[in-house]
């Protein structure tokens, strides 16, 4: 994700690249030959950290097609923010 | 009065329907309605009635005594609708034959620390995020939400 696409679709939170999908291993997420060129990529996962480091809340899917919805994790956020 | 042994079982006309709404049913993801955990299972069972009314309607165009014409047109309902059925029966299994991830931060666990470069290049790691962009200036950020994107395949 270029700088430039994220300012033509206003996204304005934060894209991090992991090209040799180092983080992906380390979460234990990597999803070997997944991509559409069998490339190594992640499995879709989400999850919110608070300031000490510590998981909140998680989303892993069973189906890749069916990701965590906005308000699924505007609400886990909402229940940290309290 | 044409006789009923003389047109096209109605059961490939109707697996040919359901096939076609097994594959229409993924669309729905575009549209991000609130269920959409039920999409694959209701594509499946839709792709897999296809499949048990695709076969039987082939069996009886040709078990049966009907004429060509008959049976030519059940061998290309079938010759569209087995097939689109069976695709949608192997993208559910391909969607979830995804890694357990049985080693990943769970619940309460420590969120391995990284360090990894945004669009600009810079490299920010995880306690950096914190303070890489508050949406409020006024209100300290309590929680990042970490987003392990892979596109849409």
């Amino acid at each position: 994700m270029s700088h430039d696409l994220c300012r033509k679709a206003s996204y304005t939170f934060i894209f991090l690249s992991d090209p040799h999908a180092e983080v992906i291993r380390r979460y234990d997420l990597l999803h070997a030959d997944g991509g559409p060129d069998g490339q190594d990529i992640a499995r879709p996962a989400e999850f919110l950290v608070d300031t000490t480091g510590t998981v909140r809340w998680t989303n892993f899917t069973e189906d890749i097609r069916v990701r965590a919805r906005a308000d699924q994790m505007l609400a886990a956020a909402r229940e940290i923010g309290r | 009065m044409a006789d009923a042994n003389v047109r096209t079982p109605s059961q490939l006309w109707i697996g040919l329907l359901l096939g076609v709404a097994a594959l229409v049913c993924n669309l729905a993801f575009f549209l991000n309605p609130p269920v959409q955990g039920v999409i694959p299972w209701l594509s499946l069972v839709l792709a897999v009635a296809a499949l048990l009314l695709g076969g039987a309607g082939l069996w009886r165009a040709f078990a049966t005594s009907r004429p060509r014409r008959a049976k030519v047109v059940s061998s290309i309902l079938a010759l569209i609708s087995l097939p689109l059925a069976a695709l949608s029966v192997v993208a559910f299994f391909h969607s979830r034959a995804i890694p357990a991830s049985s080693g990943a931060p769970h619940l309460g666990q420590k969120a391995p620390d990284f360090t990894l470069r945004d669009s600009n290049g810079q490299p920010l790691s995880l306690v950096q995020l914190f303070a890489a962009a508050p949406a409020d200036p006024d209100v300290p950020t309590k929680a990042v939400l970490l987003i392990f994107y892979r596109g849409y395949w």
